[in-house]
C-alpha cells in the first residue's frame, strides 16, 4: 500500500497532518498499538523537521505485511554534519521556531530511538532525505 | 460478571425501534461511529458504544432509552443503602438541606444513605501514588467511565495512562460493606443502590472495567428518583423528625469532585481538565501523536461541566454547578480531614489493568487488511464526500468501510444509484444543479461496471 503527502516549510499549524493520517491507516490495518506509536512519533518528528528547517518536502509511505517504509524528501538547506545533528540537544532552530516550542534538539535522536532502520542523506544547499523502516 | 469480549459488553443505552424514525441525528453525533441506520431505525454497535449518552441528547423522537432500575427491588434486602453522588444535591433548590434529602430517601424505604464521594481521599492517594510510581505522562483520571471506555476503543495505547484504581462508587461500596461486617451484619442482607446521573455509571456498576465484580447491588436512575424525591420532600417540608440524625457529611473537595476541575488540584505537576467528549477526543488525538508529552495529569469528563451535565440530571448544568459551589462554600461545610472511613488499604482498591479493545481494524490478517484498505480508499474516492447520511452511515468514509466489510451494498449510496441508473436523467440534473458536475461522473459508472 502506497501513500503520499506534501509538507510545506514554515506551516506549523499543519505539522503533524501526515503522521495523524498514517496513524489512522495503521490502526485500521490492525498494527500493534505500540508499533503504531513508534512510527507515528518518528514520522511526526521528521515532518516537523521539514516544517522547521526546510522549504518543502514529500512524504512517501509504503506498507506491506512485514514493514512500514517511510521516506521524507525535502528541498532545503541540508545538514552539514549529520553526526552532530544526531546528538541529543543539538539544534540550529531559529528563535521563532523555539518560541513555538520546538528546537530542543531531540527530534533526530527520537527518530533513531523509534525506528528499526534509519538512513539520512543530505546535500548542503539542496536538501535532505530521511529514510526509515519499522518492522511489523 | 462480564468478561471483556465484544459480544458480552454490557450497555445501558438502547434504541426504541417503535419510536425511532431513522433521522440520523444520533448517528452523526456519535464520536465512535457506533451507529448505523438499518431498516429505518438506528442500530448501536456493541463493540463501539461507550455509553456516553450523546445520542440520547441528540434524539428528537425520545427513541433512545437508558436501562431503568426498579425502586421496588430495594425491598428484597433487610439493609437498604442509598448511595448518592453529590450532583444529586445540585438538582434541588438551595433551601432543600442535606438533612431533608436524607430524610426523603429514608422515607422512600432506604435504611441508610451514603455519598459516593466519601471515598475521594482514597482516589487522591491513588492518583498521587500512580504519578509517583510510574514515569507515564500524562496520567489520565479514570473517574468518568465513558472516558475509560473511549480510551479502550479509540486510544488503545493510552489505556496504560489510566490511573489503576477502583471507581469512587466501588470504594465507597466496599467501605459500606466493611462497616456492616464490623457490626456483625451478613453482607447478603445489604443492598447498595447507586442513584446514577448517567448511562456510563450504570455500566460501571454492572460491569466494572478491569475488575471482577462491584460491591454495588443495583442502580436507580436520577431522573426517576428526582420525581420521587420531590414528592417526599414536599411531604416532609416544615416537619421535624426528632429521631433523625444524619451520619455522613461531605467536605468541600468531595462536593466538587465530579465537576470539571474537581479532581485536578490534587494531582501533581502540570495538569489540565477537559470536559465534553469532542474536546476530549481532540486533545487525546494530540496526546496520541505524542505532540504533547509535558503534561502530567489529565482530568477528563465526557459531559460538559462534568457530572452536572449527566444525561439523567434534571437541572440545567450551569445552575447545578452554581448550586453545588454555594453548598461547598457554606461556612458549615464539614472540615473533616482524611477519608470518612479509613480501614481500607491501597491494595484493596487497586485494579490490575484496563484492557484495550481497539475497534478500527479492517481485518485480523494484515495482508487482508491492506487489501481492504486499498479497496476502501478506491471506493471513498468515488463517493461524493458529502457525508449526507442517506446510506445509513455517518460519513462517506464509514460507508466505504462498511462496503469493504460487506455490511452494505455500494448501491445504498444515492449518488452511486443515480450514476448507475442512466434512465434517471431528471435525478442526475437535480444532483448536478445542487452539487455540480463532479459528483456524478460518467467515468465512475464505467469503472463500477468494469469492477463488477
Ligand atoms: N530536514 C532538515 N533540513 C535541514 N536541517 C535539518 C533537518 N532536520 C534536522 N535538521 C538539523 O538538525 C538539527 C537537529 O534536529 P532535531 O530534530 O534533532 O532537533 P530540532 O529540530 O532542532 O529540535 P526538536 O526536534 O527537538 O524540536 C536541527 O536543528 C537542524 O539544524
Ligand atoms: S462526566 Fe459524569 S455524568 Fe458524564 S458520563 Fe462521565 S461520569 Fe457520567
Ligand atoms: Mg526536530
Amino acid at each position: 500500500m502506497h501513500l503520499e503527502y506534501k509538507v510545506q516549510g514554515g506551516n506549523f499549524s499543519k505539522a503533524g497532518h501526515a503522521s495523524g493520517e498514517i496513524k489512522k491507516v495503521l490502526k485500521q490495518l490492525n498494527v500493534n498499538p505500540m508499533v503504531i506509536k513508534r512510527i507515528v512519533v518518528a514520522l511526526y518528528e521528521a515532518e516537523v523537521n521539514i516544517v522547521a528547517h526546510a522549504y518543502e518536502g514529500d512524504i512517501i509511505v509504503d506498507i506491506d505485511d512485514s514493514k512500514v517504509h517511510v521516506v521524507l524528501n525535502d528541498s532545503g538547506p541540508g545538514i552539514p554534519s549529520i553526526e552532530r545533528a544526531m546528538e541529543k540537544g543539538y539544534s540550529t532552530a531559529s528563535p521563532l521556531v523555539r518560541e513555538m516550542g520546538f528546537g530542543a534538539g531531540m527530534g533526530l535522536p527520537n527518530i533513531k530511538k523509534n525506528t528499526d532502520e534509519l538512513n539520512i542523506k543530505s546535500v548542503v544547499g539542496v536538501g535532505t532525505t530521511v529514510d526509515f523502516i519499522n518492522y511489523l | 460478571m462480564e468478561k471483556q469480549s465484544p459480544s458480552s459488553i454490557f450497555h445501558a443505552i438502547y434504541v426504541d425501534e417503535d419510536r425511532c424514525i431513522g433521522c440520523t441525528r444520533c448517528m452523526k453525533i456519535c464520536s465512535t461511529a457506533a451507529i448505523r441506520i438499518c431498516n429505518g431505525t438506528a442500530m448501536i454497535s456493541n463493540s463501539r458504544c461507550i455509553d456516553c449518552g450523546e445520542c440520547m441528547k441528540a434524539c428528537n423522537s425520545n427513541a433512545i432509552h437508558i436501562s431503568q432500575g426498579d425502586l421496588q427491588s430495594i425491598f428484597k434486602y433487610k439493609y437498604r443503602v442509598a448511595l448518592i453522588p453529590a450532583v444529586l444535591f445540585g438538582q434541588f433548590k438551595l433551601d432543600v438541606t442535606h438533612d431533608d434529602l436524607h430524610r426523603a430517601l429514608l422515607s422512600l424505604g432506604f435504611t441508610s444513605v451514603y455519598e459516593e464521594e466519601l471515598s475521594a481521599e482514597f482516589q487522591i492517594d491513588a492518583i498521587r501514588r500512580f504519578q509517583q510510581e510510574s514515569d507515564i505522562k500524562p496520567v489520565i483520571s479514570s473517574f468518568c467511565p465513558a472516558i475509560v471506555r473511549l480510551i479502550q476503543v479509540k486510544f488503545p495505547t493510552l489505556t496504560e495512562n489510566l490511573v489503576l484504581v477502583k471507581s469512587l462508587i466501588d470504594i465507597t461500596g466496599l467501605t459500606i460493606l466493611k462497616e456492616a461486617a464490623n457490626k456483625g451484619i451478613d453482607p447478603s442482607d445489604v443492598g447498595i443502590f447507586y442513584i446514577t446521573p448517567c448511562a456510563a455509571k450504570i455500566c460501571a456498576v454492572v460491569s466494572p472495567v478491569g475488575d471482577e465484580k462491584s460491591p454495588i447491588t443495583g442502580f436507580l436512575n436520577m431522573d426517576m428518583m428526582f420525581d420521587r424525591l420531590s414528592i417526599e420532600l414536599q411531604k416532609i417540608k416544615g416537619t421535624v423528625d426528632p429521631d433523625f440524625k444524619r451520619k455522613t457529611s461531605l467536605t468541600r473537595t468531595e462536593v466538587k469532585w465530579s465537576l470539571t476541575g474537581g479532581e485536578i488540584k490534587h494531582a501533581f505537576g502540570r495538569k489540565l481538565s477537559i470536559d465534553g467528549i469532542a474536546n476530549v477526543i481532540e486533545f487525546l488525538n494530540k496526546v496520541d501523536d505524542e505532540a504533547i508529552d509535558d503534561i502530567d495529569f489529565l482530568e477528563l469528563r465526557a459531559c460538559d461541566q462534568g457530572c452536572a451535565g449527566g444525561i439523567l440530571t434534571q437541572g440545567n448544568r450551569f445552575l447545578t454547578v452554581e448550586k453545588l459551589m454555594m453548598r461547598a462554600n457554606k461556612k458549615a461545610v464539614n472540615k473533616r480531614h482524611g477519608p470518612y472511613y479509613s480501614d481500607i488499604t491501597y491494595d484493596e482498591i487497586k485494579v490490575p489493568t484496563v484492557n484495550p479493545r481497539p475497534i478500527e481494524g479492517l481485518d485480523k490478517d494484515i495482508s487482508v487488511a491492506i487489501k481492504k484498505m486499498e479497496q476502501k480508499q478506491e471506493i471513498y474516492k468515488m463517493l461524493p464526500q458529502l457525508d449526507c447520511g442517506c446510506c445509513g452511515c455517518p460519513t462517506c468514509e464509514a460507508f466505504s468501510e462498511d462496503v469493504v466489510k460487506s455490511l452494505k451494498p455500494l448501491s445504498s449510496c444515492m449518488f452511486i444509484q443515480v450514476a448507475f441508473n442512466s434512465k434517471n436523467d431528471k435525478g442526475k440534473e437535480i444532483i448536478k444543479k445542487i452539487w455540480g458536475d463532479s459528483k456524478i461522473v460518467e467515468e465512475l459508472k464505467n469503472k463500477l461496471e468494469n469492477d463488477n
